[in-house]
């Protein structure tokens, strides 16, 4: 029931289980089956029911996507704000559907931040490494001043 | 992917911006109110310009009056320069004199100084500052309601228009946290950020529009001047509205006694305001001849800023409805945040110097945002929703009222301690301002009554005509009586 509830939310809640591959997915016995369900739209009609009168329980999807959101922040180990906010903005667009004209497609958009999200992450971690390396590099060497790449080169084609 | 799609992903882009930069630039006590360090020409101008284009001054401009009248609105910002000029020259140099910026040694170092707290120590009157501080807010305050006013507007594009309150929330919390939490030093940066962007916006704009070769001639800037007896250049009582507001707005904005506090350099503050009147004639300039070209190129468009951009949604050239509209909605995004960020932090300001008294501290700042946030949002539901106020109404009837002040301000900066201090100064300053204040409303009330915009446009020329006659005369006869 739990893994009917989270694909009722697919932009938000079961794509973030699916692409991040949690350990709580396995919890829930049919979850992938629903997932596959739900993409193709092969849902049959008492697990559309379900869905509907889930959908009427707004509060219960929040619960279950504040797990989520508490469960992706820890796992990534980042805190960083930007993340955070495109996590917080993943979860929470699926709600104002019914606010939105139909000039706006949500699952698109959803999509974007999702990307966006993975670009900022990857940026994160280079950003990481280059400070990991730069400090490695500054206590091996006396002559780098700071971490920045620009300082790096510098030493590395001007200097020498 | 559609334009709306590209604008929504844009709208959040920039809303994550400011929140995430007021989370990150947050300032402590000292540097809340600039205090820890003077602000320059450079910032007071991009700040006072930021502040002084705002989105409904822009779909003013760029709609309605710019259409009708094309060049000739720039009046407008020529009265400010007349008052720019006459508080350069009288008002600045009795401030310098006075030390304002320090007037406030105890505090100064966490709050600063405030308009209502130098009127109060002028005239030695409680009563006053706190008069002053709140005809102050309140104009302030509507100028932040008619941002969110037309702010909503402009997000019907993608939101539905039963649930367009929800816009309004969404961008209260973020312009107010980021404001709560970052202060002025803040609010100056995102100033300048937010100038330059509309500013580059509306240039870019303006050059694809020449570029489309629209057949103008110079009437369209310049129209046929109207006869003399219907107005000079623009109607007489708009033109009588536009020039006797903006001369005496300038020491009646809040906003400027903040930056002025800020700043501390009398003679930077000088160069600030004049950096800011270009910036601002420029750029109101820029939107006119936008609005006028794009009306050429695009004849069958809606005579409104929704009208504008959903023409350019469902233009077919590329640029238009994938760059130049997206860009367009973030600059009237920016001119929105801006009017609201520098209406804010003032009344943060005042409220917590001139009403509590207390010595600053982030907590208290916060606290006072949040009341804010929840009483603007409450001031907006019963004026345009119980009320029914629209929004040239509303522009006319309190947006001016804030210069019922300036009689009472100039009159404290200019006037000798000794006779300010007298009772009857004290109370003819209390009183004619209060009956101002009445008389401007009544004649609001009467003008919407009588479905008259030209009663209603000449409600606080009149009123603050006739106080200002009351206090001039009560003080020189005071003087010709010391004499």
């Amino acid at each position: 029931m739990e893994g009917l509830l989270i694909a009722q939310v697919p932009v938000a809640s079961a794509l973030l289980y699916e692409a991040l591959n949690l350990p709580g997915k396995c919890i829930y016995s049919d979850f992938e089956n629903i997932i596959v369900k739900f993409q193709k739209k092969e849902m049959s009609l008492d697990e559309m029911e379900a869905c509907e009168q889930f959908k009427e329980k707004k509060r219960v999807y929040y619960i279950s996507d504040i797990i989520a959101t508490s469960r992706i922040l820890s796992i990534m180990r980042v805190f960083n704000i930007v993340p955070a906010i495109l996590v917080v903005l993943i979860i929470l667009l699926p709600y104002g559907e019914i606010l939105l004209t139909s000039n706006i497609n949500l699952d698109r958009i959803i999509k974007i931040l999702w990307f966006v999200l993975y670009v900022t992450e990857i940026i994160i971690i280079i950003i990481r490494i280059k400070s990991k390396v730069g400090t490695f590099l500054i206590n091996l060497h006396p002559d780098y001043k700071d971490v920045s790449f620009r300082s790096i080169l510098y030493l590395y084609y001007f200097k020498k | 992917m559609t334009p709306f799609e590209v604008i929504f992903m844009c709208t959040l882009g920039i809303l994550a911006y400011f929140l995430i930069y007021g989370i990150i630039y947050k300032s402590d006590v000292k540097s809340y109110f600039n205090c820890d360090k003077q602000l320059n020409k450079t910032e007071f101008g991009n700040s006072f310009a930021a502040a002084s284009t705002s989105l409904a001054t822009v779909l003013f401009f760029f709609i309605t009056l710019g259409l009708e009248n094309g060049l000739y609105i720039l009046i407008s910002p020529l009265s400010y320069l007349i008052g720019i000029l006459l508080f350069n020259k009288t008002i600045l140099p009795k401030l310098q004199k006075y030390d304002y910026a320090n007037i406030n040694k105890s505090n100064a170092i966490s709050v600063g100084n405030t308009l209502g707290l130098f009127m109060g120590e002028r005239y030695n009157s409680r009563l006053i500052r706190m008069m002053i501080s709140f005809i102050t807010i309140i104009g302030i305050v509507s100028i932040l309601l008619i941002e969110l006013y037309v702010g909503v507007d402009i997000f019907n594009i993608f939101i539905k228009t039963e649930y367009k309150e929800i816009a309004l929330i969404l961008i209260s919390i973020v312009a107010f946290t980021y404001t709560g939490l970052g202060g002025l030093n803040t609010v100056v940066k995102t100033d300048k950020l937010q100038f330059w962007f509309m500013f580059i916006v509306a240039s870019v704009i303006i050059i694809w529009l020449f570029m489309q070769k629209p057949t103008i001639t110079i009437k369209d800037f310049f129209p046929t001047p109207m006869p003399l007896t219907k107005g000079l250049l623009l109607e007489w009582p708009l033109l009588f509205n536009m020039i006797f507001v903006n001369i005496l707005l300038i020491p009646s904005m809040l906003r400027n006694w903040q930056l002025i506090s800020a700043t501390r350099d009398y003679s930077e503050v000088s160069k600030g305001l004049m950096r800011g009147f270009y910036l601002t004639a420029t750029i109101s300039a820029l939107f006119i001849v936008l609005g006028i070209l794009f009306f050429k190129i695009f004849p069958h468009t809606q005579v409104s800023l929704n009208g504008i951009l959903i023409s350019m949604a469902s233009s077919e050239d590329f640029i238009v409805s994938y760059i130049f509209l997206p860009l367009l909605f973030m600059a009237c995004l920016m001119a929105l945040l801006s009017t609201v960020d520098s209406s804010l932090l003032p009344v943060v300001q005042s409220i917590s110097t001139d009403f509590i008294k207390s010595n600053g501290g982030r907590k208290r700042y916060l606290q006072i945002t949040f009341v804010m946030l929840i009483i603007t949002l409450g001031l907006y539901w019963i004026v345009f929703k119980i009320m029914g106020f629209n929004l040239i109404e509303w522009l006319y009837t309190i947006f001016s009222l804030v210069t019922i002040s300036s009689p009472a301000i100039i009159l404290g900066c200019l006037g000798n301690e000794n006779i300010l201090r007298k009772k009857v100064i004290k109370m003819t300053v209390v009183f004619a301002t209060i009956v101002g204040l009445f008389l401007a409303l009544l004649i609001s009330y009467i003008g919407n009554k009588m479905g008259n915009v030209w009663l209603i446009q000449l409600n606080t020329p009149v009123a603050t005509l006739i106080s200002s006659l009351w206090i001039v005369t009560t003080y020189k006869l005071k003087t010709h009586k010391q004499c």
